[in-house]
């Protein structure tokens, strides 16, 4: 075969329109191949909420220094000078608390997009 | 679902996550992601249709990060691009002889030189590098521009027009090799 019957061999094979491949079961394959279906964003939002605030509420109960926090958060809303020095875990509890309430607001206004 | 556009396909499964818009986009691009997967793969069908579904599953996932303003087929494709280049990085790609048969069987009333040709060619494309395999399949396959093929595997232009001259190439002497084949 001459060199340039390859080359406009070549040009035709590749031009040529590709053939339609029939699904034959690939479309259930695929679906059923999908991950579980997971929760909504505004469900995951209520679940965050909700899951930050009873850590907070029992943390803060349950905790040593819990009510210690409160209460320094409370006197510093009211422009007191002293708070008491609040324990690790205190924190991190209402941490969890103000970090559930931002993933929350976050998870509303992605939602509601 | 069947007369909806892709948007609103989209739309849904991001909303809802409804899974018969998603085998409805699916239904409708089926056939371009596994043909572009077989010539990635030189022509392995079931390594191509494995790898077509993980890309099917993987646009699932992220359907949420496509940019309306982008084509969707043009995603799609970079999708199928990257899965198959994961999926080589792990193991060599295998030539396959299903392709082979499955050629034979779809041709309509092929004429026997034509079809020996296009066998060839498939085993041709295996001689070509992964890169070249991708340009060629989305330049002539697909019908693109270079510099929709650039986009899609985000490479320079150049690059792109140097594979497919590359490949081209590579495909010209593995066919004049094959004269017996053809003649």
């Amino acid at each position: 075969m001459k060199r340039e019957d390859v080359d406009v061999l070549v040009e035709r094979l590749l031009k040529e329109p590709e053939d339609h491949i029939d699904d034959a079961g690939f479309t259930a394959r695929v679906v059923a191949g999908l991950p579980a279906a997971s929760l909504s964003e505004r469900a995951r939002a209520w679940i965050i909420g909700a899951s930050a605030a009873l850590a907070a509420v029992v943390g803060g109960v349950v905790l040593p220094g819990g009510w210690e926090v409160l209460d320094s958060l409370l006197a510093v809303s009211r422009a007191c000078s002293q708070m008491q020095a609040p324990s690790l875990a205190a924190v991190v509890v209402l941490s969890l608390a103000a970090w559930g309430v931002y993933a929350f607001v976050k998870a509303e206004a992605e939602a509601a997009r | 679902v069947s007369t909806f556009s892709d948007e609103a396909l989209i739309a849904r499964v991001v909303a809802h996550d409804d899974r018969n818009a998603f085998a409805e986009l699916v239904r409708r691009y089926q056939s371009q992601v596994r043909s572009l997967q077989r010539k990635l793969t030189a022509g392995d069908a079931h390594t191509a249709d494995d790898l077509a579904q993980e890309t099917f599953i993987r646009v699932y996932r992220h359907l949420r990060t496509f940019q309306g303003g982008a084509k969707f087929s043009t995603w799609l494709y970079r999708i199928a691009y990257n899965v198959f280049l994961s999926s080589a990085r792990q193991a060599q790609s295998r030539r396959s002889e299903e392709y082979v048969d499955e050629v034979h069987a779809q041709a309509e009333q092929p004429h026997e030189e034509r079809l020996l040709a296009r066998v060839d060619l498939a085993r041709a494309m295996a001689d070509c590098s992964e890169a070249e395999r991708a340009a060629l399949a989305l330049c002539y396959g697909k019908g693109m521009t270079h510099e929709q093929a650039a986009e899609v595997l985000k490479c320079p232009l150049g690059t792109v027009k140097t594979n497919v001259l590359r490949g081209k190439e590579k495909l010209k002497q593995r066919l004049l090799s094959m004269e017996g084949v053809m003649a």
